[in-house]
């Protein structure tokens, strides 16, 4: 008798599962349109040459070594990663009331953020206050709050599928009835899964009410400069929240713009009101890491801090950047112009609209199942494509497939 | 008004606190023989020959990329590693019922093993089994597993402070009266802080209680081969255990052993009856690090996978090891040697017997403070020195300091 002889089987996780499926398909045109990771024209990976330039310079560094970083990580990472979100001249910064703490790529800055929240937001141990995420979200929000403790993870009105757009009024509305001191997700730009973003007349709406109803801002920032190729124009919410006033959290992402998923680079942004407090939730941070991971792993936030701090590589990798928000604008645009030519029923002009590397379709269950099964082309059950997975290949393809789906299927 | 205000501040972690006070000290002569980090004779960091060999071999090698690593870490780095604990010939691994889950150093592996345990141990989310830690321990090992959930963290009888030695009566007495199905917290070999580990008899009593009371092994592994010098030496206990048919969990730290300290390289071995169990086990594990840090760091993990993959690395590594390893037993000789020489007060057998990096050299707290103070000597308050700290500059100074503090304070 095993003692784990209970242990219930957990479902996988749907978007890996989704690609283990396409790793086993045979089928020669098989595309995956799954996984939010860049693919070049050629639908590989992209190591950016500004990273590649970068991890030669730290392996001949004999300056390094190994040991352990600071708890809450490597320093020159931590200032120039907020420095990105905040803006070089912003006055919080400069008010000495920004502070950071290096963790495991977005996800391990929402778990410490989360947890830090759940031990001294809104209370002591208040596992009550509710934790708000839009509906739809990315998939693993809900888990990484109700695993910090915060029972009560609920949904926000964000995707208006009718009109296929935001659903403003929905969201003010639930911003206007919540609990006071609820904590709201906010994707800080290209939203996941459905790529629209509210407008900045929009986001100043959300902000106003939030203030008067003292909710609590927690930015995901997953995409900076990879939605629209501008880095500052992508974190045009994140600066208007603070210059706004609001004490916050920004949970940030290098995976995507700096192409570097598996090192796990993220930095929790924190927005205090002023350098004691600041101090205090620094400590407290401390204590949340150091049962966690103690202190965070060293080679993927030497790449961007090195990189951030020189100006001919920080220019560089701007550009990199560029290069992939570039060509993900261009299959949108191909993509849409081919449903367009071929007559496609339904208005397509969410393809280029929406921003970043999703697309939410708008294809339904039943035709996310014909894509897959039949035309060997994945997707997740939502109807969010990578727009990444698509090349200048198998862009046709995929037109025609989604033509035939929306034509067949009901 | 901060949201913040309310929010206390956190002490420093004692041991981090003690390197930042050393820092600042200007004196001459000072040495730390504070935090764990092994030291060349020169007192500098060193990074392991074969680590730098194979950072370049990674390097080069452009197939690699930056991609997701699975969620339960790098493959073939987690099979290597299991095997490194349990031996290539072992019958559990060759029964598939052997796996590793890839986590974030040793404190990432306890980590994602408590937080398994408090769901699924014992019933289901039952907080209120004991969980028992040696007294005294790694000053981490509580908060990780209260953390995780644990109401009930118990210290149990280890260190005898009397005859300086292992408390092996109060030991076993626990074992005997702790509830049936309690964890208990076991360090592998170089038992952190005290340097003392059981015998392989006593291993055997250990064990045979241990099965009996139907208690869980939770082994810490932070030092397999940097105790002896010799890998299969430092694993025989765990071996042991898993050839007595327990189902356990191994924490396997490369921070040492590798002087990979902050590339953040763990394993979690998991054995258990069978592999019907190990595949529900791990679907849930997944689920507990997808909301932790969604998928562990790259580079350590390669490295380490890399070097126990391939036979003449794996070589180069065991011999690095054995240069640590026999530096710190030199170190140990020596000042055994210098305070016999000097006639210090009371029995000095204890360097030399006590295993690893660390010694638990007996001077009481006032001393401790004496030879922070007048010395600037720097240990821990419990008396804990690593022996990594000593060279052959400094050993004279010490043993001096020591013969002081013995000798004038009381």
């Amino acid at each position: 008798m095993s003692v784990f002889g209970e242990v219930a089987l957990a479902a996988p996780v749907a978007v890996f599962k989704l690609s283990q499926d396409f790793n086993n398909d045979q089928f020669p045109n098989k595309v995956n349109l799954g996984v939010g990771a860049y693919r070049t024209d050629e639908g590989k990976p992209w190591v950016l040459p500004v990273v590649k330039k970068v991890e030669k310079v730290i392996v001949h560094d004999d300056s390094l070594n190994h040991e352990y970083l600071p708890i809450l990580g490597l320093p020159e990472f931590r200032s120039s990663a907020s420095k990105i979100a905040l803006g070089e001249d912003s006055p919080a910064i400069q008010e000495n009331r920004v502070g950071a703490v290096q963790c495991l790529g977005g996800t391990g800055a929402l778990k410490m953020g989360a947890e830090f929240l759940r031990r001294f937001y809104n209370g002591n141990n208040n596992t009550k206050t509710p934790v708000y995420v839009s509906s739809p979200t990315w998939e693993n929000h809900n888990a990484v709050f109700a695993n910090a403790g915060f029972d009560d993870v609920r949904p926000y009105k964000y995707w208006d599928a009718e009109n296929r757009g935001l659903d403003l009024s929905g969201f003010l509305g639930d911003l206007e009835s919540c609990p006071a001191h609820s904590i709201f997700v906010l994707h800080a730009c290209a939203h996941n899964p459905t790529g629209t973003d509210p407008t900045q007349e929009q986001w100043q709406l959300i902000a106003e009410v939030m203030m008067r109803r003292q909710l609590f801002v927690f930015f995901d920032s997953a995409y900076q400069g990879f939605a629209s190729g501008n880095l500052d124009k992508d974190a045009w919410a994140v600066r208007y929240f603070v210059s706004m006033g609001f004490e916050m959290f920004c949970a940030q992402s290098f995976s995507k713009n700096f192409g570097l998923y598996n090192e796990r680079v993220g930095n929790l942004t924190i927005v205090a009101r002023d350098a004691d407090n600041l101090k205090r939730v620094l400590s407290q941070m401390e204590k949340i890491v150091r049962t966690t991971w103690s202190n965070p792993p060293s080679q993927g936030a030497r790449i961007v801090a090195v990189t951030l701090t020189s100006p001919e590589l920080f220019s560089e990798w701007k550009d990199n950047v560029k290069t992939m928000a570039d060509r993900v604008l261009l299959m949108r645009a191909q993509l849409k112009t081919k449903l367009q030519a071929l007559g496609t029923a339904g208005t397509w002009d969410h393809i280029t609209e929406q921003i970043g590397m999703f697309s939410f379709t708008g294809l339904n269950p039943k035709q996310v199942e014909y894509m897959v099964k039949e035309r060997h082309i994945y997707l997740m059950a939502s109807g969010r494509i990578n727009m990444c997975g698509l090349t200048s290949k198998n862009i046709d393809y995929v037109a025609e497939s989604i033509h035939e789906t929306v034509t067949n299927v009901q | 008004m901060s949201l913040f205000s309310e929010v206390p501040q956190a002490p420093p972690v004692a041991v981090f606190k003690l390197s930042a006070d050393f820092r600042e000290d200007s004196h001459p002569q000072k040495v730390n023989l504070g935090v764990g980090a092994y030291r060349t004779d020169e007192c500098l960091p060193w990074v392991l020959p074969v680590v730098k060999k194979v950072e370049k071999l990674i390097l080069e090698d452009s197939s690699l990329n930056h991609e997701y690593l699975p969620i339960l870490g790098l493959p073939e780095f987690r099979s290597a590693s299991s095997k490194v604990a349990l031996g290539d010939d072992c019958a559990a691994i060759k029964d598939n019922r052997v796996v590793g889950v890839q986590a974030l150093g040793g404190t990432g592996a306890l980590r994602i093993g408590a937080e398994f345990l408090r769901r699924w141990y014992n019933g289901v989310n039952n907080t209120a089994t004991p969980v028992y830690v040696s007294a005294p321990t790694w000053e981490n090992h509580n908060s990780v597993f209260a953390d995780a959930g644990f109401k009930d963290i118990r210290p149990y009888h280890y260190w005898d402070a009397a005859n300086r030695g292992l408390d092996l009566a109060g030991l076993l007495d626990d074992l005997e009266k702790a509830p049936e199905h309690s964890i208990f917290v076991l360090h592998a070999c170089a038992h952190n802080p005290t340097g003392t580990d059981p015998t392989q008899e006593e291993w055997k009593k250990i064990a045979e209680i241990m099965k009996r009371r139907n208690l869980f092994v939770f082994f810490d592994s932070a030092y397999q081969g940097f105790a002896s010098g010799s890998l299969d030496k430092d694993a025989w206990a765990i071996r042991y255990f898993v050839s007595e048919g327990f189902e356990l969990f191994v924490a396997q730290s490369f921070s040492k052993n590798f002087g990979l300290y902050n590339e953040r390289v763990g394993n979690l071995t998991i054995v258990a009856q069978d592999g019907e169990n190990l595949t529900r086990i791990l679907s849930q594990m997944e689920k507990i690090v997808r909301t932790t840090w969604s998928n562990p760091p790259s580079q350590g993990a390669r490295i380490v996978s890399k070097t126990l993959n391939c036979p003449e690395l794996f070589a180069e590594w065991k011999g690095n090891v054995k240069t640590m390893a026999d530096r710190v037993l030199l170190m140990r000789d020596q000042l055994k040697g210098k305070l016999q020489a000097l006639n210090t007060p009371g029995t000095w057998e204890h360097i030399t017997q006590q295993i690893g990096m660390f010694s638990f050299t007996g001077l009481n707290p006032k001393q401790v403070e004496f030879m922070i103070k007048e010395r600037h000597v720097y240990l821990m308050a419990s008396g804990r020195i690593n022996m990594c700290g000593l060279t052959s500059s400094n050993i004279d100074y010490v043993a001096q300091s020591i013969h002081d503090a013995v000798t004038k304070v009381q």
